[in-house]
């Protein structure tokens, strides 16, 4: 039997800006994903040659897109991040399990793992959205997001308000056409960046006897929900922007609070094209951090709202609701510790009465590096067909060195034109990686397959994102502090000085 | 010779040991019955014997209402599976899409297997054609319950042609050990029981028949035309004497045997 395994649950990647979704959350709306998994050669020999394939998945609704890949010389402890690409569309929302052959010289193994599937409808007639999972819809009202003034976006309709336009029945149908459907060369106009005021309702699925629900497929809290509501809205939003100029999405381009205390939020500036998507990708992803951070991975404000309203004897909890505010107190520096200011209130509603729970506090963002190092040639020569190797190494809030399947890695490339292509990096030992679990990821891209359309400068940005590695048979209060897709490295502030956001690449490469 | 893919037919084609189902919620959990109202998963075993390798071939599962023919357009689709075969190599495959077993037909329903890639595509048409495509496989046997000798099993033959048919069904006796190939794949407590003696059987037209309707049952049903899309239903009766005995019921239209299910009774006093 082959010695590989797949250790942690497998996760979604967008496929507009190729970053993970927030603790790997698929969303039927958005159509294709890839389904990212990681394979770990747990044998204590070498792997001459292996191949690996989706087998089935549970539902029809969810369509792979069939490929084997063929891993050679996987060293014993060695972990390979391999994608499929995958309709999602007609998955319903729920628990979907993924079956992963794993075959080499010494016989075949089969992997069966859980994945994760919510999907998101838009209510015009309250301006909410509402993600569904098994245990519950999650209804999400934006009142206010934190976004830059005098952003280049057209000037909205209602400035002060981030909704939707009132009337569009078929915004999430839009939505999902945006994700698959839009200009490649889109120019990055995103008005809001951050959340600020929002208004979240939970209707549990049943109504629950005591005074706990269950957590939304039985592991991550409901905010980490809310963290993917925000990533898919905000980047639908800069691509929405991009397309109509109104923008079916309107978001706010600032308000009449800034979100913090210190001034207006910084404006990102992106090249258009390629830059848009790593600008919206990363915007994208501060604003899950930002959230994520403000309601705390320990426990996240639904539990702690349940852990302070006990419902008497009897009753029966209907719905939950959580009212919120969060106030950027410091620059929200992704992949570092930037505090979040947060004024909540947790509501419970239950067959006999209403049970109120607040809580203000600053909490800090816990997915972070201390720092981390990129090595790749500056020049890369078509006329030598040669890959262009770059080599990224993290460090953690410890100065501890990540590997393995630590992270999820990625190097982005931006082109002259506006191409973008993207690069999965990886701490295998399989060339041009050197050595496995060293905490060096390697990536390569053969810059002559675009022929002279490589030629000119191109920007890269290396970008390193969580892992879930909560494994079965965890209690769900205990995997649920686990949240994976967030970003950790650094390319990205949205401070209040006004101006220009800090958005940088992490280096550039000359080809000629 | 290129890639050659195959699901074996059974002995007759309608008792495939290469499909099976393994009841319940782990769908890596002992082959048995399906059992209604509850999951079930299908799997199928899936050979290349040619010398070619092939890359992600796809696997197809339905089951179907066991009218005696069926095709892709009223066989009801479970799911789908990919598999990577080397040049003669064999292996199991799963359809992680759950078949929620339904209450049709009094429980009894038959499954069905293809596998195919675009170097090894399957014929055309929406028949599954099973005795003469090696992509398709199919199984259709049924354990009945005989009390104090006497059992009795309905089903319904179909007509998914376009065009109106005429229709011959018949009955013969079988060999207990031409069930032994599925004996794996039939649940951890099944036992093939012994041969015993199939005293009478036949056809009547009656749903849920009384012992006594034995005697006007005929092995043989009279010839009968079906509409396109049609159906028309019976019951096997019969009696056995100790042990089992196999039973297998064969549709022949225009001088062919277009479908069969087999019955597999087994004296419940000897259990």
């Amino acid at each position: 039997m082959a010695s590989i395994t797949v250790p942690n649950r497998p996760f979604a990647t967008d496929i507009i800006t190729g970053l993970a979704l927030p603790d790997g959350i698929f969303v039927s709306t958005l159509g294709k994903q890839r389904i990212n998994a990681q394979f770990k050669n747990v044998g204590s020999a070498q792997i001459a040659s292996a191949s690996i394939y989706v087998e089935s998945v549970s539902h029809p609704g969810i369509v792979v897109t069939p490929r084997t890949y063929t891993v050679s010389n996987f060293e014993a402890g060695a972990t390979r991040t391999l994608s499929w690409e995958a309709d999602f569309s007609g998955a319903p929302a729920g628990v979907h399990y993924v079956s992963f052959i794993e075959e080499d010289a010494t016989g075949r193994n089969r992997t069966i793992k859980k994945i994760f599937v919510t999907s998101i409808a838009f209510d015009p007639t309250t301006t909410t959205f509402t993600a569904t999972t098994p245990e519950g819809a999650i209804t999400v009202g934006l009142l206010d997001l934190v976004g830059p003034k005098g952003a280049c976006c057209p000037t909205p309709k209602k400035p002060d308000l981030v909704r939707a336009q009132s009337g569009e029945r078929n915004l999430i149908e839009q939505v999902a056409r945006y994700f698959t459907d839009h200009r490649p060369d889109f120019p990055f106009c995103m008005p809001g960046y951050l959340l600020h005021d929002l208004e979240v309702a939970i209707t549990p699925t049943p109504p629950f006897d005591g005074q706990y629900s269950d957590l939304p497929f039985q592991d991550p809290w409901w905010k980490v929900v809310l963290c993917v509501l925000a990533v898919i809205l905000l980047v639908a939003a800069a691509i929405a922007e991009a397309e109509g100029g109104s923008g079916t999405i309107t978001v706010g381009g600032g308000s009449t609070e800034t979100g913090s205390p210190v001034g207006d939020c910084c404006g990102v500036r992106a090249g258009g094209g390629g830059s848009s998507y790593v600008a919206a990708g990363l915007v994208a992803a501060a604003a899950a951090a930002a959230t994520a951070a403000a309601l705390s991975d320990a426990r996240d404000p639904i539990r702690r709202g349940q852990d302070n309203t006990p419902p008497a004897p009897g009753e029966v909890t209907t719905a939950e609701h959580l009212k919120a505010t969060l106030t950027y107190i410091e620059p929200v520096a992704l992949g570092r510790p930037f505090k979040v200011q947060a004024d909540w209130t947790y509501t419970r509603v239950t067959t006999g009465n209403s049970y109120t729970y607040s809580v203000s506090e600053t909490n800090v963002n816990e997915h972070v590096l201390s720092h981390y190092e990129i090595e790749a040639p500056d020049v890369a020569r078509l006329y030598l067909r040669e890959p262009w190797v770059v080599k990224a190494r993290f460090f953690d809030e410890n100065e501890k060195m990540l590997s393995g399947g630590d992270l999820f890695v990625q190097c982005f490339l931006v082109g002259p034109n506006g191409q973008f292509e993207t690069i999965m990096m990886q701490d295998d030992g399989i060339p041009p990686d050197e050595k496995p679990n060293d905490g060096t990821y390697t990536g390569y891209f053969l810059f002559d397959v675009l022929e002279n359309a490589a030629r000119g400068l191109w920007q890269y940005f290396v970008i390193a994102q969580d892992v879930n590695t909560a494994q079965p048979g965890l209690p769900p209060e205990e995997a649920a502090q686990i949240i994976g897709g967030l970003v950790r490295t650094h390319q990205l502030t949205i401070d209040f000085s006004g101006g220009t956001c800090p958005f940088v690449a992490d280096g550039y490469v000359h080809v000629i | 010779m290129a890639v050659e893919l195959e699901i074996q037919d059974g002995n007759p084609w309608w008792l495939s040991p290469d499909v099976w189902v393994v009841p319940g919620p782990d769908p890596t959990g002992p082959p048995g019955t399906p059992i209604a109202g509850q999951t079930a998963f299908l799997w199928a075993r899936v050979r290349n014997n040619g010398r070619t390798r092939v890359d992600n071939a796809t696997v197809r599962f339905y089951w179907a209402n066991p009218a005696v023919g069926f095709d892709r357009t009223t066989a009801t689709f479970v799911g789908s599976a990919n598999v990577t075969l080397n040049g003669g190599q064999v292996e199991d495959v799963l359809c992680l899409a759950p078949w929620q077993v339904v209450w049709i037909n009094d429980g009894h329903e038959c499954i069905l297997a293809e596998v195919f890639h675009p170097s090894d595509p399957l014929p055309p048409g929406p028949a599954f054609n099973v005795p003469t495509d090696r992509h398709v496989a199919q199984r259709n046997l049924s354990v009945v319950m005989a009390v104090k000798g006497f059992f009795h099993f309905a089903f319904e033959v179909h007509n998914p042609t376009r065009q109106p048919r005429v229709y011959r069904v018949f009955a013969e006796p079988g060999e207990v050990e031409q069930v032994k190939p599925l004996v794996p794949t039939l649940g951890r407590d099944f036992r093939l029981p012994p041969q015993g003696k199939l005293a009478e059987f036949g056809f009547v037209e009656a749903t849920c028949p009384e012992p006594e309707s034995i005697a006007q049952a005929r092995p043989e049903a009279p010839k009968f035309e079906l509409q396109p899309g049609g159906r028309t239903g019976f019951s096997l009766v019969g009696r056995i004497e100790g042990g089992g005995a196999l039973i297998h019921v064969s549709q022949e239209a225009d001088g062919q045997i277009v479908g069969g299910l087999s019955v597999l009774a087994i004296s419940a006093e000897g259990r």
